[in-house]
């Protein structure tokens, strides 16, 4: 290593992922040739389920890292915060930055709560964390002008400015064509363009920005060529918030993953809108290598989907899940257990629902009630009670008390294991 | 939720419960006539094996060879889980495609139990198949693969033991108790309270609880409980004048046949202004749909 200096980003990852969001925060640091040049940055990827804190920090005793930064969500952050306590312990001269979708929308609150955090990124990280090495690490600049942050000054908390997110995504390089990332099998992502055309209001996307950007189609086409001549990858995944996003968007990268496609590498579990499958779509799907897709509805219930801000049509649903089943396409359909207008036998309504469908796993979750999100920001207007710790779980709501949610949870665990063991 | 088609493979019972007619005179169905069953019928996808005592079958590991050649994709079998104290024999049932198991268990212990299945050391042997089931269910292998669910038969010398067999079975990583009525030998208001009691338990210590063979107005505060309502059959009882009043008349099968002759129809209220008919409707429309 050098006399480089040495930067650590750590994510805490759900079972069978690795991070991706750390790629292009390196990817896009490395851009800075000075950086490049006097910095190691180097990405941990831990599994949230099987790794201790303790490995994390037995590692970065030994890395001795000048900076650390944390992505943060729902799910890992009650790992962070006991790494990043313990750091700031052993390390007590070691900034440690935290950014991602559990920190940003409630930055102020995290650098208030938690006095091992220095800086809170709000929004996209890509820019201002570059911003952040050339500040401590080339002492460039001062932290109050780093738009898109929050961060402490003694005693005092700062907020500055929000930053627009980057609108050229090609700014931002691809963490596989620069080797921030090294794709592998069943981890390595793909993402198309940012953003989501929906407004779902249990969802990240839905407080964030409005408005769609897209990486450059070369660009894309660069990574999926590098990623399927790479024989040991059998399957990998895209990202997008929606892959179907249109019939015009879809086809490109239709045409990009079916010429790249030699060695009958597929695509799993990316999300798709059901709705407006048709025939057309499906074959684009197919013409993709789509092995496997994850759709909604998270509820059955036409009066809770409007609620929550989110479009649904029962039939066209149905008839989308038929389309895409009776191309060979695996079709996982997740519900939400805790939606504020649904109640216990309207879940269980949603359960019966979707086994009408037959899908090839029915996928259950609580209802978290994430920071940024129009759930958590209007909490009062649907009578939201969640335990303002992650994973935010659900309480209550107007519709739906904790004794039923607490019953839906029990009953759908048991429905939802029943109907996964099925045989091929 | 699920729907099962039943597949009755005898009267061979190694119990000799004093209310089943089963093992009196022991007969079990040869293979080609399960075969020839099975062959007549459609949508295999779901098939539950019962008897008598489906585990003392010659054929058992024929029969679901068979249906997994036809398609079927859910294996149930409902037993007495005495043969099941064989770990081996779990072991080889799952591998051949039978995932999932509704043990019943009648007592909390071997003097109720025994009683019950006529058959001294039952229970332990019982204890013992829940155990081996158990461990497989648990182990990392087969992690979401194996289902594990009891049945506890209620009648009215187990209703004061109803707390005591849940507080045992909560110990396991059961996937769902089912408290299923059987006979008439107790009033339904009267098991309501021990009902609802177990219910409450399972739940507190998180496990899904059913309970089937009441009726809701006598199970009021459980009616997320009730498989009348999660998965209703075409089922008519014998019900009271009173019920053309009640919110859930076209829901409920109402109380069972010959209950009124016997117990008289005073326990029975109409519910009105119940704030779940609509939603249950709704569940009733969405399952009808698809059979």
């Amino acid at each position: 290593m050098g006399d480089k200096r040495r930067v650590l980003l750590v994510a805490y990852n759900a079972a069978g992922h690795d991070s991706l969001a750390l790629g292009y925060i390196k990817a896009y640091a490395l851009k800075d040739s000075a950086v490049a040049r006097k910095t190691d940055i180097e990405i941990l990827n831990f599994s949230n389920e099987q790794n201790d804190v303790r490995q994390a920090l037995y590692y970065i005793t030994d890395f001795k890292p000048h900076l650390v930064g944390f992505s943060c969500y729902c799910w890992s952050m009650g790992k962070i915060l006991e790494l990043a306590r313990s750091l700031k312990q052993i390390m007590p001269e070691v900034p440690l930055v935290a950014g991602g979708p559990e920190v940003g929308p409630i930055a102020e609150q995290y650098l208030r709560e938690h006095l091992c955090l220095d800086v809170v990124v709000h929004d996209e990280g890509e820019a201002v964390f570059a911003d952040l090495l050339k500040f401590y690490l080339a002492k460039r600049g001062r932290l109050a002008s780093i738009a898109g942050i929050s961060f402490r000054d003694g005693d005092t908390i700062i907020r500055n400015e929000m930053r627009s997110p980057i609108q050229d995504l090609g700014e931002i390089p691809s963490p596989y064509l620069t080797g921030a990332l090294i794709p592998r099998d069943g981890v390595t992502y793909v993402q198309s363009f940012r953003g989501c055309p929906f407004r779902c209001g249990f969802c990240y996307e839905a407080g964030r920005h409005k408005g769609l950007r897209f990486f450059p189609y070369e660009r894309v086409q660069a990574e999926i060529e590098l990623i399927m001549d790479t024989p040991e990858i059998r399957t990998f995944h895209f990202v997008d918030s929606v892959f179907n996003l249109n019939a015009t968007h879809l086809g490109k990268i239709a045409d990009l993953l079916e010429s790249a496609n030699r060695y009958h590498t597929r695509l799993r579990t990316i999300e798709v809108f059901t709705e407006t499958m048709d025939e057309h779509a499906v074959q684009s799907l197919v013409r993709a290598g789509v092995q496997s897709v994850e759709t909604g509805p998270q509820t059955a219930i036409v009066e809770t989907q409007k609620r929550i801000g989110r479009y649904f049509d029962p039939q066209k649903f149905t008839n989308g899940v038929r389309l895409m089943q009776e191309a060979g396409i695996s079709v996982w359909c997740d519900l939400i257990v805790g939606l504020p207008g649904d109640n216990f036998f309207r879940c269980a309504t949603s359960v019966a629902f979707v086994m009408n469908l037959e899908p090839a796993h029915i996928v259950m979750s609580i209802l978290h009630v994430l920071p940024g999100t129009p759930l958590f920001n209007e909490a009062s207007r649907f009578g939201l009670a969640f335990d303002p710790a992650p994973p935010h779980y659900v309480v209550a709501n107007d519709t739906f008390p904790f004794e039923q949610i607490y019953e839906a949870v029990l009953f759908s665990a048991s429905v939802s294991k029943e109907y996964n063991l099925a045989l091929s | 939720m699920i729907s099962y088609h039943s597949i009755y493979m005898g009267s061979e019972c190694n119990n000799a419960c004093s209310f089943c007619e089963a093992g009196q005179e022991p007969r079990s169905f040869d293979l080609q006539t399960l075969i020839e069953h099975v062959d007549r019928m459609s949508d295999l996808q779901n098939v539950v094996l019962y008897g008598g005592e489906p585990t003392l079958h010659d054929d058992l590991f024929n029969l679901i060879s068979h249906l997994r050649m036809r398609g079927a994709r859910r294996i149930k079998l409902v037993t007495n889980g005495r043969k099941l104290a064989d770990s081996d024999l779990v072991l080889e049932l799952v591998r051949a495609g039978c995932r999932l198991f509704e043990i019943k268990v009648e007592g909390s212990h071997p003097e109720m139990h025994d009683t019950v299945t006529g058959r001294q050391g039952s229970f332990e042997q019982t204890m013992l198949g829940l155990e081996a089931v158990n461990g497989l269910a648990q182990s990392e292998q087969w992690e979401d693969g194996v289902f594990l669910a009891v049945r506890v038969g209620i009648r009215a010398a187990n209703l004061e033991d109803l707390i005591g067999i849940v507080s045992m079975l909560v110990s396991f990583g059961l996937d769902r108790i089912k408290l299923v009525r059987k006979g008439l030998d107790f009033a339904l208001s009267e098991g309501a309270f021990y009902v609802a009691n177990a219910l409450r338990l399972a739940t507190l210590n998180r496990t899904w609880a059913e309970c089937e063979g009441f009726v809701p107005c006598v199970m009021k505060g459980c009616e997320r409980h009730l498989v009348e309502f999660l998965a209703p059959r075409l089922r008519e009882g014998d019900k009271p004048k009173g019920c053309a009043r009640c919110d859930y008349e076209q829901i409920c099968p109402g109380p069972p046949e010959g209950y009124v002759g016997r117990y008289g129809a005073r326990e029975f209220r109409a519910v009105t202004g119940s704030v779940y008919i609509k939603d249950i409707q709704q569940l009733r429309a969405m399952r009808s749909t698809n059979g």
